[in-house]
């Protein structure tokens, strides 16, 4: 019997088994990066940085160089890389706790530099590792261990949207917002990685592909229920679609 | 080369590039703002790395990627400004990175003042970050002597794989001296970085790990084990002192930076009254110089520690003295310089039988 | 000497310790203190020297708050321009960046030809060791304050090393600067310790350091 590979797994993760619930899209964004990586040949000069949240430990997951960033400051670190090696390939991994609350300021001014690294950020509106309470990106209603009674918007202002807000940011070049709900979106939300690693290859600068996550654990459903509420509640007011382009003369855009 | 004159920031600044710095990132903050004002212009010509971050907090991360990419790299920035960078620096240690930080002290605590201070020695010698750690701490007294401590410090920080500080306080980051800046310094000899995460797995045939996490205690244990190791070698190798007119000393005062330079003013009037008067200079206030305390004579009988700080420095003379002189103390703070006159009348008033 | 002396050039260069010799050599009525660069050691500092020698110090410490002071310009400092009996010395902070606040005063400035705008050099300041680099720096001094160097100042030393050839090393360093712009070096300053009979550029003045403490 002649037998034929119909699946492989990526080279572009380690063996190790992740560390993540069933239902979270974290495994499906870091199986899509691996990809991507693999892909394009650039796992053997990368530098991957892992943030603080449920990606914590993504730095034994990613089949390539790492480096293990403080909360919030991955942007910073990926800085001070690129910046000595401007020939690796440097992305950091982040969520919507480390990247839109505690590290604000670092993932603005990356951007402001035009810093030549690529973001890939996770949001799914609630701070995962810590056990489920409120994050900037929290929606109006929503209930957390934090905002027990749902999010109110007098008390805590209304959610963050960061591919709109850097699109502001003079110095980004390519912002693109994508979903991993179904195998039709997960296709595309590997196009937008492509061009975000495209980007930095041409040295054209700051990319960011954002990724509606979820967390059934922490918002209390099935793996199902919580696609589809991710879909019902978050793509509306969170839209998917390219923000900003700013690569020039460039024919894949 | 022959000696030119040099402000101290910028002298630390020219002796970091010819220390071989790779790459420098800062946030602006009185009295050290001439370190990044002359990196920004001449790290260019030399083809390195200057950046000013958005924040101190930024700048200390960016430290710690570069760092972690296998570059020397140094940043500089003042009293509450190395506060700010200290969760950067135990992530640091925590993953044993080489980084040269220099803390131009000013007066404290919160946004205090810009006059000169040495109020940060339990900043720098105790650590503001958490966990078991401790930086390998200079306190130069000159700016000859600033100039080669920043030069070798590149090496020793790459030889422990831990983070070096220089603390001055202000006066030595805003005094004029002659300097000869190409003064050969001791170097180490150093292994190549393989450890580096530096996107070059494909030549190295593994990938490399940057962290400080170790979630298993025992693991963890382990590794602060390890690093104790590093630092039970520093305190062997590294204690770095002078004994300034100390052999028939009967009081000796305890001063580091621009107070051991009052010091020396204040001993030299005093030995011309024939007073019988010395100092210790601590080099390095971490690991303090413990060893310099034995080679005290038997004539000595009371040690003056003096600090423009409230008595930080006296908590380590304390340790080591272990009840063996009579212990005095004086200081002034927030950014007020003692004058000789001052450590002068605080010997006469301790001698033996005075009254 | 002209009614009003504004002395510039890098930071270290000396410009400090030469307006206040110069503020009591010449019996100034007063001395411009505009360094918003250095946090210390500046002419500010020899305050009640300066008083007890009837010379007005203006500089921009906050009143009543003893020693405070933030990088500010007092409004004041545009008074010898206006006043014109007033025989006064500006010491302006280190580099172009402290030179542009005379932009601040350029409204005021009836009468160039009463102003000496000077240029202090030490070419033991590894910034001016070449005279292109001291002409470098004059065009970017020029620029920043939209006034003309009228001279120079050699002020060629190394503190307690100085001898007599390193006054002659500036001199010569100094010249080549000099004549290439057309301007004249107006003044040498030479170190209390230096006991020379040699005369030099310009007009030969002794430095008594005021600022520097005995310690440092």
């Amino acid at each position: 019997m002649k037998t034929q590979t119909v699946y492989k797994p990526t080279g572009g993760l380690t063996d190790r088994p992740l560390s993540y619930c069933p239902g979270c899209t974290h495994g499906i964004i870091h199986k899509l990066v691996g990809e991507v990586l693999e892909e394009k040949g650039l796992l053997d000069e990368t530098v991957a940085i892992a943030s603080v949240g449920c990606s914590v430990m993504s730095y034994e997951f990613f089949n390539c160089d790492t480096q293990q960033a403080a909360h919030g400051r991955a942007p910073a670190v990926a800085t001070g890389i690129k910046r000595v090696r401007p020939d690796a390939t440097v992305f950091t991994y982040q969520g919507d706790g480390d990247l839109a609350s505690i590290g604000m300021a670092e993932i603005v001014h990356a951007a402001h530099r035009g810093e030549n690294i690529t973001v890939v950020f996770v949001n799914n509106a609630i701070y995962g590792m810590t056990g489920g309470q409120m994050a900037p990106t929290t929606l109006i209603g929503q209930k957390t261990t934090t905002s027990p009674r749902g999010r109110d918007q007098g008390n805590t202002g209304l959610p963050l949207r960061m591919s709109e807000l850097l699109a502001t940011v003079p110095g980004s070049t390519y912002l693109e917002r994508v979903s991993v709900h179904d195998p039709k979106h997960i296709r595309k939300a590997k196009k937008a990685l492509e061009k975000a690693f495209d980007v930095q290859e041409k040295k054209q600068g700051f990319s960011m592909i954002e990724f509606i996550s979820t967390c059934p654990v922490n918002w209390g459903m099935t793996p199902n229920d919580s696609l589809n509420w991710a879909v019902d509640n978050l793509i509306p007011y969170y839209p998917l679609g390219v923000y900003k382009d700013a690569t020039k003369g460039d024919d894949n855009a | 080369m022959a000696k030119v004159l040099m402000k101290g920031n910028e002298a630390m600044a020219l002796a970091a590039i010819k220390g071989g710095c790779d790459a420098f990132f800062g946030y602006p903050i009185t009295p050290q703002n001439e370190i990044p004002e002359y990196l920004s212009y001449h790290m260019q010509e030399h083809g390195r790395v200057f950046v000013q971050a958005e924040s101190e907090v930024a700048a200390i991360n960016m430290v710690y990627g570069a760092a972690g990419a296998g570059a020397r790299v140094l940043t500089s920035s003042s009293s509450p400004g190395i506060a700010l960078k200290q969760e950067g620096i135990s992530y640091i240690v925590g993953s044993e990175l080489p980084a040269v930080i220099i803390n131009v002290m000013r007066g404290g605590p919160g946004l205090g003042g810009i006059q000169p201070s040495q109020g940060d020695y339990n900043q720098v010698t105790r650590g503001g970050g958490n966990g078991d750690y401790h930086l390998l701490a200079f306190a130069p007294e000159t700016l000859q002597e600033t100039v080669d401590i920043v030069k070798q410090s590149f090496d020793l920080a790459d030889y422990y794989r831990n983070p070096v500080m220089i603390a001055v306080d202000g006066l030595i980051g805003q005094m004029m001296e002659p300097v000869d800046i190409d003064k050969e310094v001791e170097q180490k000899t150093l292994e190549e970085k393989t450890w580096a995460s530096d996107g070059t797995s494909g030549k190295r045939g593994r990938v490399n790990k940057i962290v400080s996490l170790h979630l298993d205690p025992y693991d963890l244990e382990k590794h602060n084990l390890k690093l104790k190791a590093k630092y039970d070698e520093m305190v062997e190798k590294e204690q770095r002192y002078e004994m300034i007119d100390t052999d028939d000393a009967e009081i000796v005062i305890v001063a580091y930076g621009s107070m051991a330079r009052i010091a020396r003013s204040a001993v030299k009037e005093l030995r011309n009254e024939g007073v019988k008067v010395g100092i210790i200079r601590p080099i390095t206030i971490w690991p303090f110089p413990e060893k310099a305390f034995d080679e005290l004579p038997e004539s000595v009988h009371t040690l003056l520690t003096v600090e423009m700080s409230l008595g930080q420095m006296l908590q380590d003379v304390k340790i080591v003295n272990q009840g063996r002189y009579q212990l005095e103390f004086y200081g002034r703070a927030g950014g007020v310089v003692p004058e000789a006159s001052e450590i002068m009348d605080q010997v006469r008033k301790h001698l033996k039988g005075a009254k | 000497m002209k009614r009003i002396t504004i002395l510039t050039g890098h930071y270290g260069s000396g410009k400090s310790e030469i307006a206040i010799n110069l503020a009591i050599q010449d019996e100034l009525n007063a001395l411009i203190d505009l360094d918003i660069i250095n946090p210390y050691f500046r002419s500010r500092s020899a305050r009640k020297l300066l008083e007890a020698n009837g010379i007005e110090l203006i500089e921009s410490t906050i009143e009543n708050s003893a020693g405070s002071d933030l990088p500010f310009i007092s409004a004041k400092g545009s008074r010898p321009f206006v006043n014109s009996d007033l025989r006064a010395v500006y010491d302006l902070g280190g580099t172009k960046h402290g030179a542009k606040v005379m932009m601040q005063f350029r409204d005021f400035i009836k009468n160039r030809d009463e102003i000496d705008f000077l240029v202090v050099v030490n070419i033991y300041r590894p910034e001016t060791d070449q005279a292109k680099k001291i002409i470098q720096m004059v065009e970017e001094l020029e620029a920043t304050s939209q006034i003309r160097v009228t001279g120079f100042i050699n002020n060629s030393n190394l503190m307690e090393y100085t001898d007599e050839s390193m006054i002659e090393e500036g001199e010569r360093i100094l010249k080549e600067a000099a004549g290439t712009l057309n301007l004249p070096i107006v003044y040498t300053f030479i170190e209390e310790h230096v006991k020379t009979t040699k005369r030099y550029a310009g007009d030969n003045r002794v430095l008594i350091r005021y600022l520097a403490k005995q310690w440092l």
